[in-house]
């Protein structure tokens, strides 16, 4: 029997993480803080460093401009952040591809062992089946029917389920 | 020799950057970054990993980003603070003190111009500077070692130029010098301060003229290093 209870489990290959959608969401949240911090931070300070009294001509002292040296350390400090989001993004996306594997092996090796149970199951039912026609006195042999259908049934919908749960990619 | 250091300031261009800076200040003072982060937080614990090296590493990105958001703050007000209190030590001052020039260079600590400016203040006895007018032509003042007589033979001069520009006048440059009061000895060694010539900027040779002086005077090299210079870190 699998360890997972593929009940409380996820039953549908939908359900497996989607890295696309877990980054899209992502992006949606640090988007209007990228906007913030573009427009407002970084180009003010690069359009003083450039042309304004934050560039090293416009004020200096012994050679050296300090207001310049603290201008080019806040955007370096941006640029930083810039390169640790996208650290993040690699992170999340890789660990996304990583799970969503893991989660399609325990989605398959869970159908699989439900199907070998449906599979004892009906096996079971039709030996029972085969008992009640050998003996007259037995009179249960309509609702094993109906209870051959119904497990045959499920196999089926199991076996879908696992084909559709290995064409995930 | 003696190097000729100079000091320039554009407080027109100045105080337009103290402008946008103190807008940016107080935009930012009101503007709460961590929310965002938050959020990204909460969204990836909802993911539930249980798979690859995110579930290591996110907490400390985060971490890191919220923390460089606070010395980017920081950066700028002290920023703001700085240009400000540059503009209000040059502005309409006709004669400056070695401790106004010492003053506005420690508004930007650990800055490689407040290094070099200690260095060069530690090692002169009661410097002086004074504000030439617009009369006299600044490309007269020779470079000046420290050995050379003067006219007077009381005063070594060590000239550190500063040109102003003046918010609705023609831009006057003004030259300002700092020297070293010694009365008693014409010649004056600073073994310390010879020392400490390897961290300062380049300077012209003694034989160039001032001309080609001020000629090399942009652009400037800001040389600094990252690992001893933490301006974030009072």
């Amino acid at each position: 029997m699998s360890k997972v209870d593929w009940i409380t489990w996820k039953t549908n290959p939908n359900e497996l993480i989607n890295p696309n959608t877990v980054l899209i969401k992502i992006e949606e949240l640090s988007s209007d803080f990228y906007q913030y911090l573009n427009h407002s931070i970084y180009e003010v300070l690069e359009r003083e460093i450039s042309t304004g009294g934050l560039n090293k001509s416009s004020f200096n002292i012994v050679g050296t401009s300090p207001a310049n040296e603290i201008a080019e350390r806040i955007l370096e400090k941006m640029n930083q952040i810039s390169q640790i989001l996208n650290k993040l993004y690699t992170n999340l996306l890789e660990s996304c591809k990583e799970q969503r594997k893991e989660e399609k092996k325990q989605l398959t090796k869970s159908i699989e062992d439900k199907i070998l149970e449906e599979e004892k199951i009906l096996d079971n039912t039709l030996k029972l089946q085969e008992k009640i026609r050998n003996n007259p006195m037995m009179q249960q042999e309509l609702q094993l029917d109906n209870i051959i259908e119904l497990t045959k049934e499920r196999i089926n919908k199991l076996k879908k389920l696992l084909e559709d749960a290995n064409s995930v990619e | 020799m003696k190097d000729n250091y100079i000091c320039n300031i554009d407080i027109d261009k100045l105080k337009h950057s103290n402008n946008q800076i103190s807008l940016l200040d107080n935009s930012l003072s009101y503007k709460d970054f961590s929310t965002y982060f938050i959020d990204i937080e909460k969204e990836i614990n909802s993911i539930n990993f249980e798979h690859g090296n995110c579930i290591e590493n996110y907490k400390e990105d985060i971490d890191s980003i919220l923390e460089m958001i606070t010395e980017i703050k920081k950066g700028i007000s002290k920023l703001d603070n700085a240009l400000s209190r540059t503009i209000d030590s040059f502005q309409a001052k006709d004669e400056l003190t070695g401790s106004d020039i010492e003053q506005v260079s420690e508004t930007y600590p650990k800055t490689t111009a407040y290094l070099k400016l200690k260095s060069i203040m530690s090692n002169m006895k009661d410097p002086i500077i004074k504000l030439l007018d617009n009369s006299e032509n600044v490309q007269k003042i020779p470079p000046v070692e420290t050995t050379t007589e003067t006219s007077n033979g009381m005063n070594e001069i060590i000239p550190i130029g500063l040109a102003i520009g003046a918010t609705g006048v023609v831009a006057s440059t003004g030259a300002v010098y700092l020297s070293n009061k010694n009365t008693n000895n014409k010649n004056i060694e600073l073994p310390d301060y010879e020392e400490e010539q390897e961290v300062l900027e380049e300077s012209p040779k003694k034989e160039e003229n001032l001309e080609d002086v001020f000629s090399k005077v942009t652009p400037y090299r800001a040389e600094r290093d990252q690992s001893v210079f933490d301006i974030y870190n009072d």
